[in-house]
């Protein structure tokens, strides 16, 4: 009798081992396959041009997304310009100062924010920007990528302030040094490993996105340097290649899609370098 | 013997909850003074208040007065941020600025009170600063290392050298060896004895015998009252007051 | 009273400032709902409560009705949930309970490279390497032999609620994973040993212990995982077909609100521009919902761990 339920019992316990390591297993396989295809699919178009050249007419050989990167790294830089101080000095205001109204209202507020969809940015900066303007715009792109940046980044900066121990803080503070100077010049940069970390995730993931500025930057065929018009980002051309009838764009969108995931990558190893050169 | 510290009915709350009690004392010019007593009788509380590091906690309250070499401390006159660069405080927890060299961490404080000093002045306070924690000759080499690379009784000299650059006359320290180990402890007192030639030195301690080694004078704190404070010598051993007594020979701890 | 520490005039500029910044980021959440609010007012006013019911989509005849795209939006994350959970929540214990020290590392890192993957490069991947797959190997012949049963009806082309919501799992799976192993790790050591001290199973453990103590965190992270794959809209659109019409089967095509909104709105005007913000303001509403719900039920549980229960 124990003999039986000993062994019913043994092989429950083999099998849902075996269940969770399956599970595992399909865990990351498509991570494995999505990476093959990048890379095998993805080479085929995958020449020095891509990086040169502007896309050509359907049919046309060649060709390649070199107005796109100029976009993306526009567009981003833009972004980063005025969301990057924003964010930081909400950051330090909710971790140095944030014991209020103002706070816990701002806390939420960021909160909410990053739950929205990325896309409903997009219909914000749309309003705001591109009817009254009348244009999209590189602007508009970028308004609606500040709107998930600040967020993400208020959030990592406030975390990062809140690991410095207040033994920092006590020690500045009996040095005789002002408020303010020992905030951003101990207490931040002590922190700010991590804060700098948190703004590169920040953009790698700004860098990606393609729903906000689908009605915002729209895309564009053509080189164009001017921020208040339309203008080309390296998702948007993979999107509406993949999503073309053209055999050879569909080749391009594998191609381009390499492109944005090593762009995507290696700011986020750097993200992640940054962090251990802190120990 | 002139006084640097005159304190005067000195009072404290947290909220509701009296911390310190009509507190009468003075601390004269380059002397040590050892505060002692029990856990909880507001001797940390009471040394917070010289240099005014209550100001950021909610809920603190005082009243009395804190003469600092005649004018009290509590006025509206006084910055407290300029008092605190002539009252220099080193914490139980050495507490060097992490993510700083040794050189970064000393200078620090120079650098940032709004002075503008060339970089040879910086270098020659750095080492002027380091040479009397006693600290120079073992990081001479190293200026450059990180400030919490170096062992806990270093990380120690390195925060008195730190408070010692921006030239305080008052060096307050919070049980600055109970975090140490002996050696250590014991190179940090030589150094107090050392420096009380140049600066009046306030120091708590939970240890009597360390109390008695160091000090001129020694206050006994018992539940937010000074209870008695008198040279070293006679503390230990002909107390004028009972509690002292029972505190010295062990009733309680 | 004294002159107040951090009081001066530079330490209350910068004070002032920086809750300036703050003040900032609370506006501009602010803003974004009274914009959106403002703009769907003639969509309101036009449909009322009737939008979310009707089924009719037509810019020509000026009638807009947002059933369809609700219908898939729901359909498409429930059935990611679905299959992205148990996958999830076993993965999760695999790593925690059963995985050799040395693997641990290397799977959260896979793991964590699928979070960041953009959902651009999911859409492609699901376009040309997931929907022939799920036609040929799995909708195709299952629509031969149970196409009688509604959920499998054909025609099968390939792009199909399906797709999008198998898309959409392998989409969520990193945070579901994350959130489920963070809820296994607070599981108190000493009541593990107790179960297997008295002869149980790794197996049994993990069902008693682990099904006992975590059951609301696995909920807590399933709501986060649902409040993202709401939201999703590039993958979703590129392989759900884009039709705006409702079937009962799985393997037909559908639409989604953000899909909707990513493909009509840069060319819309009018009622339908209201009407697709309308869409865009219920589609954050919920998301926020959801979200909330999740962050009440994880936080709750992280309050739980650390009074040790």
């Amino acid at each position: 009798m124990m003999g039986t339920i000993s062994f019913r019992r043994k092989a429950a316990d083999r099998v849902m081992k075996w269940v969770f390591t399956l599970c595992a297993l399909l865990v990351v396989l498509p991570l494995f396959l999505i990476f093959f295809d990048l890379v095998i699919k993805g080479a085929k178009e995958l020449r020095w041009t891509l990086l040169i050249d502007l896309p050509h007419p359907v049919g046309e050989p060649g060709g390649g997304i070199a107005n796109g990167i100029l976009g993306t790294v526009a567009i981003t830089f833009l972004t980063m310009t005025w969301s990057v101080p924003v964010a930081v000095m909400a950051g330090i205001y909710l971790a140095e100062y944030g014991r209020g109204k103002l706070a816990s209202a701002a806390r939420f507020a960021v909160d909410t924010l990053s739950g929205v969809p990325s896309i409903i940015m997009g219909i914000f900066s749309y309003i705001l920007l591109v009817l009254p303007m009348k244009r999209f715009s590189a602007w508009a792109g970028a308004a609606a990528l500040s709107m998930i940046f600040i967020p993400v980044v208020v959030r990592t900066t406030e975390e990062m302030l809140r690991t410095v121990p207040a033994t920092v803080r006590e020690a500045a503070l009996a040095l005789g040094i002002e408020r303010w100077k020992a905030t951003l010049r101990i207490t931040v940069r002590t922190a700010w490993p991590g804060i700098l970390t948190g703004i590169l995730l920040a953009m790698a993931r700004i860098i990606g996105e393609t729903a906000p500025l689908l009605f915002t930057a729209l895309g564009n065929q053509f080189w164009q340097t001017k921020l208040d018009q339309p203008m080309a980002a390296v998702p948007l051309q993979v999107f509406t290649y993949a999503i073309s009838p053209y055999e050879d764009w569909h080749d391009k969108a594998w191609a381009g899609a390499l492109v944005l995931i090593t762009m995507v990558l290696m700011i986020n190893i750097a993200a992640r370098v940054l962090t251990r050169e802190k120990r | 013997m002139e006084n640097v510290f005159e304190i005067r009915d000195l009072s404290s709350w947290f909220g509701d909850h009296q911390v310190l009690k009509s507190l009468r004392m003075d601390i004269a010019k380059n002397s040590v003074t050892s505060v002692m007593g029990p856990s909880g009788c507001g001797k940390s509380t009471f040394i917070r208040c010289l240099n005014r590091m209550h100001d950021m906690t909610p809920g603190f309250r005082m009243s009395g007065e804190i003469l600092l070499d005649g004018t009290n401390i509590y006025s509206e006159k006084i910055d407290p941020v300029y008092l605190r660069r002539r009252v220099g405080m080193v914490f139980q927890q050495p507490n060097p600025f992490p993510r700083m060299s040794v050189f970064e961490n000393v200078a620090v404080g120079l650098k940032l009170n709004g002075g503008k000093l060339s970089r040879a002045d910086i270098s020659e306070k750095v080492e002027r600063s380091l040479v009397m924690a006693a600290l120079w000759n073992e990081v001479k080499d190293h200026l450059r290392q990180s400030g919490v690379s170096l062992s806990g009784g270093q990380q120690q000299r390195l925060c008195i050298a730190r408070a010692l650059a921006v030239e305080p006359e008052v060096l307050l320290m919070d049980e600055p060896c109970s975090a140490l180990d002996p050696m250590s402890t014991a190179k940090i007192e030589e150094l107090i004895e050392d420096l009380s030639e140049k600066y009046t030195i306030a120091v708590v301690t939970h240890n009597m015998q360390q109390a008695g080694r160091i000090s001129d004078q020694v206050a006994f704190f018992l539940m937010g009252e000074l209870i008695e404070m008198d040279k070293s010598g006679k503390i230990f051993t002909n107390p004028s007051d009972k509690r002292t007594e029972e505190y010295i020979t062990g009733r309680f701890g | 009273m004294a002159a107040q520490s951090g009081k001066n005039s530079r330490d209350l500029a910068f004070e002032k400032a920086s809750a300036f910044f703050a003040f900032v980021v609370l506006f501009l959440a602010l803003l974004l709902f009274a914009v959106l609010l403002r703009e769907s007012i003639p969509a309101l006013r036009k449909f009322g409560a009737a939008f979310l019911v009707t089924g009719t989509w037509d810019p020509v005849l000026e009638k807009f009705g947002a059933l369809p795209f609700i219908y898939g939006t729901l359909v498409s994350s429930f059935l990611a949930i679905l299959i992205a959970v148990p996958l999830s929540v076993g993965a999760a214990i695999f790593i925690n309970e059963f995985a050799p020290p040395w693997l641990k590392a290397p799977v959260s890192l896979l793991a964590e490279l699928l979070a960041a993957i953009p959902s651009v490069i999911y859409g492609l991947w699901g376009i040309f390497v997931l929907v022939p797959i799920l036609r040929d190997g799995l909708m195709k012949p299952l629509t031969k032999y149970l196409g009688w049963i509604p959920l499998f009806k054909g025609p099968v082309y390939g792009p199909s609620m399906l797709a999008a919501g198998v898309l959409l799992s392998i989409m969520i799976i990193p945070f579901i994973l994350s959130v489920s192993r963070e809820v296994l790790a607070t599981v108190p050591q000493r009541q593990k040993e107790a179960v297997l001290s008295l002869g149980g199973t790794r197996w049994e453990m993990i069902r008693i212990v682990i099904g006992q103590h975590c059951l609301p965190g696995i909920f807590g992270a399933t709501i986060l995982g649902l409040g993202r794959a709401l939201g999703e809209t590039m993958a979703v659109t590129m392989v759900i077909g884009n039709r705006p019409e409702i079937f009962a089967s799985l393997f037909q095509q559908g639409y989604s609100m953000a899909a909707v909104i990513a493909n009509e709105f840069a060319e819309a005007g009018g009622l339908q521009l209201s009407s697709l913000i309308l869409i865009g303001l219920l589609l954050m509403l919920v998301t926020l919902v959801v979200n909330l719900a999740a962050k009440g039920i994880l936080s709750k549980m992280v309050a739980r761990a650390s009074r040790g229960i």
